[in-house]
């Protein structure tokens, strides 16, 4: 495990060199935010670039931004006027509520949905739930995100005695003082968008989990013992067919922080998602150095965990 | 005829091999996936929309409807087209037809999703047969060589030699250290040229006694694989796609640049698919046999190897059609890929978007049509999973 810890940081040097290499190249290469300023000279790009030092070679820039880098300093962000690294830890809190609570969400749809197609296969909810995850999986999300808002936010959803659904489609009133009813009435409609593909992804993982499980000898053996229907499916069933999960949940969680840019973007939501979108339309390479850095980090650091907790979660698993 | 005896023996041992690849075989099993068939169908009419969108388009794409348009986007009028200038489907923002749109945007959104795949597949399945195929080559300088491979080696190391001198010339001081410098540089390139000119591949299974290079193609390889799998793809398909319309304008990113671009970066799933196969089948007995009948490296690569890695290449294929689809019309969308006037249907629904309250025809029937091609395209490759490889599922 050390020695599979230890090979990720040759990997993400890597990855940064590579992007710092991509940004790098990018006309203006790090300037790009001033060359469009009709108030900047080309002597002042001139002079701001001997001062940033970006007139020195591409690998030479690179190890000066690496040094920085493992102090903790990412950067400096033009489009936001602020450190990188405070950037990215202020929209934290916003993409973090988003994720965690759509997570939560499509954790629990996906699971019950696979636990139910699988005990009953081939019934019509099997094939309802099996055609749903087929749709998730097919669904543009920024489509889904619009029609969500068509919904539920341009005409809302009457409902018997005078009702409505009515939801606000961007933003969040609240972003001074915190109004728990307000952040909440925001949240719903990100969170769906967001969710539907990851229950999509659980309920098809859970079903063919669960189905190869019911298979197994010791669950026949729970069942000839004579134990109840919840203790066999909950007890015996569930929690071996959950272990598969942990590490697709593992792989797909921080690429769905990369996927959150749409949702993000199209519901105003103050997350890490749009601070990028924001960033790539001023060109300011800092900032999405730092943005793609942390996410390759997520990926690597999720990599990880998913061996770690596989291998705790099944002793048979062994890693050099 | 004695000679044909003996050579028919071996067909227990096929029949052994679990599945059949007759093309019959696996149309027979595509067949009973019902699902997939209707995908097929619904793709097949997309795909003739697509090609005929010139002559099936009730209008022109572009043309915006100057008699009706009075500054909102018309409404669709499903009965009688005639009464309201003929936009069944109604005009988008502008006042175009949002119908013959449709149809034009069909054609970008399946070239580029198939254009992309191809290029994928080209570089995941190149890379990832020479990574699986070779793991570790170890060179060796060949003594038999031909003189003219040896001498066309040299001369080209000569000129890289001196290219080197030209440039270290003014960065050294001092006229010996100069002399001395370019002597080691043009010598040696010219030596190292020689060198490399005669290494041939030599027997993997070889003790490493007197060889003299040994490239881990295996190793740089993934390691470039795990580094592009490890940045998630739609911000990096954005940071490229931003670069480029920042370096001259939003205008450039033209269609040949977002197929590059996207085809570019979804290779490594192919190609660690495709080294897993390889690294398997090149220990196959026919493998061997393949060797010792005195097959080359590429001969076994292409010929024999790859017909037996295609079946799940060709799910994977399938199902990163569906994939580029979405991912050309988010970045549409977004506004960092086919740029308007040219439909696409992504960038349909980027100005749709502000407009939801008053014309929902423009921002539901783009995507209806993103939906339900994508759900073909999904169809069809769980299908052809059953259809091609009965042990995948």
């Amino acid at each position: 495990m050390v020695r599979r810890t230890l090979q990720a940081v040759p990997l993400l040097i890597l990855i940064s060199f590579i992007l710092f290499v991509i940004l790098h190249n990018a006309p203006g290469g790090g300037l790009g935010a001033y060359l469009q300023n009709p108030h900047i000279t080309a002597a002042d790009i001139a002079r701001l670039k001997h001062n940033l030092g970006l007139d020195k070679p591409i690998p030479v820039q690179y190890f000066v931004w690496l040094g920085h880098f493992v102090t903790g300093d990412m950067g400096w962000s033009m489009s936001n006027s602020e450190p990188v690294f405070n950037a990215i830890l202020e929209r934290l809190p916003a993409t973090l509520e988003l994720m965690g609570s759509s997570f939560v969400l499509a954790f629990l749809a996906g699971v019950s949905a696979g636990l139910f197609a699988a005990v009953r296969p081939y019934s019509i909810w099997d094939y309802f739930i099996t055609t749903f995850a087929f749709f998730g999986q097919s669904m543009p999300v920024f489509w889904f995100a619009l029609m969500m808002q068509l919904a539920f936010a341009v005409h809302g959803i009457p409902l018997p005695g005078g009702w409505q659904i009515q939801l606000p489609s961007a933003g969040i009133s609240s972003s001074d003082t915190f109004d728990f009813g307000d952040r909440v009435s925001h949240l719903i409609l990100p969170m769906i968008v967001l969710a539907l593909l990851q229950v999509a992804l659980y309920s098809r993982f859970m079903r063919s989990s669960m189905l190869e499980v019911i298979k197994t000898d010791y669950m026949r053996t729970a069942w000839a013992k004579g134990l109840n229907f919840r203790t066999v499916l909950l007890k015996h069933g569930l929690k071996n067919a959950l272990i598969p999960l942990v590490t697709v949940t593992a792989l797909t969680l921080p690429g769905l922080f990369g996927g959150a840019i749409v949702t993000e973007t199209i519901f105003a939501w103050p997350g890490e998602g749009r601070l990028f979108f924001n960033a790539l339309g001023q060109q300011d390479i800092s900032l999405m150095q730092g943005y793609l850095i942390f996410n390759a980090f997520l990926v690597v650091l999720f990599n990880l965990l998913a061996d770690v907790a596989y291998a705790w979660l099944d002793p048979r698993v062994k890693y050099d | 005829m004695a000679i044909s005896a003996p050579l028919n023996q071996p067909a227990a041992l096929v029949e052994e091999d679990a599945f059949e690849y007759s093309k019959n075989t696996v149309w027979r099993r595509f067949r009973k996936h019902k699902l997939a068939m209707a995908g097929a169908l619904v793709l097949l009419l997309m795909v003739l929309v697509a090609v005929f969108a010139h002559q099936l388009a009730p209008q022109d794409p572009n043309a915006i409807d100057e008699v009706h348009w009075q500054g909102t986007p018309l409404a669709p009028c499903f009965q009688d087209a005639a009464a309201c200038g003929g936009h069944s489907l109604g005009t988008d923002e502008n006042g175009r037809d949002l119908l013959s749109r449709l149809m034009y945007g069909a054609r970008i959104s399946l070239t580029v999703g198939v254009a992309a795949v191809i290029m994928e597949l080209f570089i995941g399945t190149l890379l990832g047969a020479l990574s699986g195929y070779f793991g570790t080559v170890q060179l060796r300088f060949d003594s038999k060589a031909a003189p003219a491979q040896l001498w066309t080696g040299a001369i080209a190391g000569l000129l890289v030699g001196s290219v080197g001198a030209y440039y270290v010339h003014p960065r050294l001081h001092g006229a010996a250290l100069q002399t001395i410098v370019e002597a080691i540089l043009i010598v040696g390139g010219a030596y190292a040229g020689w060198k490399m000119a005669g290494m041939k591949p030599w027997n993997r299974r070889a003790p490493l006694q007197d060889l003299q290079m040994e490239i881990p193609i295996d190793y740089f390889i993934m390691r470039l694989t795990d580094v592009f799998l490890s940045i998630p793809l739609l911000p990096l398909l954005l940071t490229l796609t931003g670069i480029v319309a920042a370096s001259s304008s939003k205008a450039s990113l033209s269609f040949g640049v977002i197929v590059v671009i996207i085809g570019g970066l979804s290779w490594p799933g192919v190609a660690r698919l495709v080294r897993a196969s390889y690294l398997s089948l090149r220990e196959r007995e026919y493998t061997e046999a393949a060797r010792a009948l005195g097959n080359g490296d590429m001969r076994i690569m292409l010929r024999h190897l790859l017909p037996n890695a295609i079946a799940p290449i060709i799910v994977q294929a399938t199902l990163d059609v569906a994939n580029v689809i979405v991912l050309e019309s988010t970045l549409s969308f977004l506004g960092f890929g086919i740029q308007p006037p040219t439909a696409s249907w992504g960038n349909m629904l980027a100005n749709a978007e502000s407009n939801l309250e008053v014309a929902w025809w423009a921002a539901v029937f783009p995507g209806l049509c993103i939906l339900v091609t994508v759900l073909a395209i999904n169809y069809i490759g769980d299908g052809l999973r059953d259809a091609l490889d009965p042990n995948m599922r």
